[in-house]
């Protein structure tokens, strides 16, 4: 008698389990990416304020080791440092990063048709990144139709020649490597004869690649740096970089220093 | 359509066997389980996404807050019904380089928010503020 029936409620029932399945199983995957991504929220914003925080940090040790005018305009580590467990910063850069070039006591002196007062040293105390110009590209403007040529660059040694460029960007001039320290050291420049003295800029090329290029007169009260800091938090591969520029303005350093530009970046500082 | 035709196709329909309603009551009883336990979590989330959401933009807004105030001004504090709503925040400050007396130093800002009557930290962010570090705005 039992074979005799046909069995419609099993059937509807296995059917029924089969879509229910693919609803719950889709319901639970919708809540499970829901967390993922608030809590992917939430490490997104606590790595933009550690970030910040590494930002501020070194701002304050700049400031704390800043001496003016005796030796040094003051030095920040780069690296990892921890805020809170598992909470941390990385601040890195690249050389010219790292660069600090002092034109506030740009000066000419017109009987030796030299350029001197601009002083050059490195915004991180650390060993790593090395901050080392390679060469630097000078650009002018002439006075007349003669030829005003760039003769000498003291920087750390002594380059001599003739550079008769003076389109910016100017010709490359291969001085000796100068490794940067965090005391700063003198630049000068001298040229044949007497120059037009509006934009004379230099492109500092440094042994990594990087590039600087300041207006080292008329002097400005201006020394820059940049910082670049890393946020993350442990166990997630979220990051957030933020790079800031700050200008010491050495002659005004208590009431004007700032942070002149702030962006986000795309990219993760990995090193040191 | 007469009367005699309806009762007619009644008497022959056939009802479900007593085996078939068991099985389909086994088989919607084990089918409904995850489907409640599915969507009261997901209920759950709705409010406790919601929750924290809340919590991480109120200790945003006070994190910007601190970012724009006097540094001496920036001191630990526990604000009930934070801004008006269900959260409290405690705003916890201490000094990692320096201390207040110091030409320079800086401060760690730690924010954690609840809400009102639990004592489960729904947000927290961290950040350091130094003395006398200006911006250009």
């Amino acid at each position: 008698m039992i074979k005799k029936r046909k069995g419609l409620a099993l059937i509807a029932a296995i059917m029924l389990i089969v879509f229910v399945s693919i609803a719950v199983l889709g319901v639970t995957t919708f809540i499970v990416q829901w967390f993922k991504q608030l809590n992917a929220d939430q490490i997104r914003l606590k790595c933009l304020y550690l970030a910040q925080a590494g930002i501020q940090d070194a701002i304050y040790e700049v400031r704390a080791t800043y001496k003016n005018p005796a030796t040094t305009y003051g030095s920040f580590t780069t690296g990892l440092s921890t805020v809170n467990t598992g909470e941390t910063y990385r601040r890195g850069g690249t050389a010219a990063d790292f660069l600090m070039v002092n034109t506030a006591g740009a000066t000419w002196t017109a009987g030796t048709y030299t350029l001197s007062g601009i002083n050059v040293q490195k915004a991180i105390s650390s060993a790593s990144p090395v901050v080392t110009i390679a060469s630097v590209n000078v650009c002018w403007t002439k006075s007349s139709a003669t030829a005003r040529n760039l003769t000498k660059i003291v920087l750390s040694s002594t380059w001599n020649g003739t550079l008769a460029s003076s389109a910016c960007p100017g010709g490359n001039v291969n001085i000796t490597d100068v490794a940067l320290t965090t005391s700063f050291i003198p630049l000068s420049l001298t040229w044949a004869n007497s120059i037009t003295l509006t934009n004379v800029t230099v492109q500092f090329n440094m042994l990594d690649g990087s590039t600087k290029t300041v207006v080292i007169f008329p002097a400005s009260n201006s020394c820059q740096f940049s910082i670049s800091s890393t946020g993350k938090v442990a166990g997630s591969n979220i990051f957030r970089t933020i790079e800031a520029t700050y200008d010491l303005m050495p002659t005004t350093y208590a009431t004007t220093s700032r942070i002149v530009d702030v962006d986000e970046m795309d990219n993760e500082i990995t090193s040191p | 359509m007469s009367m005699r035709w309806i009762m007619k196709l009644l008497r022959r329909r056939r009802g479900f066997t007593l085996v078939e309603l068991i099985m389909t009551i086994v088989v919607i009883g084990v089918v409904a389980i995850p489907i409640s336990v599915a969507l009261n979590e997901h209920v759950q989330s709705v409010f406790a996404s919601g929750d924290i959401t809340m919590a991480n933009n109120l200790a945003r807004f006070d994190l910007a807050q601190m970012n724009n105030t006097a540094y001496a001004s920036i001191v630990s504090a526990t604000l009930n019904n934070y801004q008006g709503y269900s959260y409290n925040l405690i705003r916890t400050v201490t000094f990692v380089n320096g201390t207040g007396a110091t030409a320079e130093s800086t401060v760690q800002i730690t924010d954690q928010v609840t809400k009102a009557g639990s004592a489960t930290v729904l947000a927290s962010l961290t950040t350091y503020i130094s003395k006398n570090i200006r911006y250009p705005y």
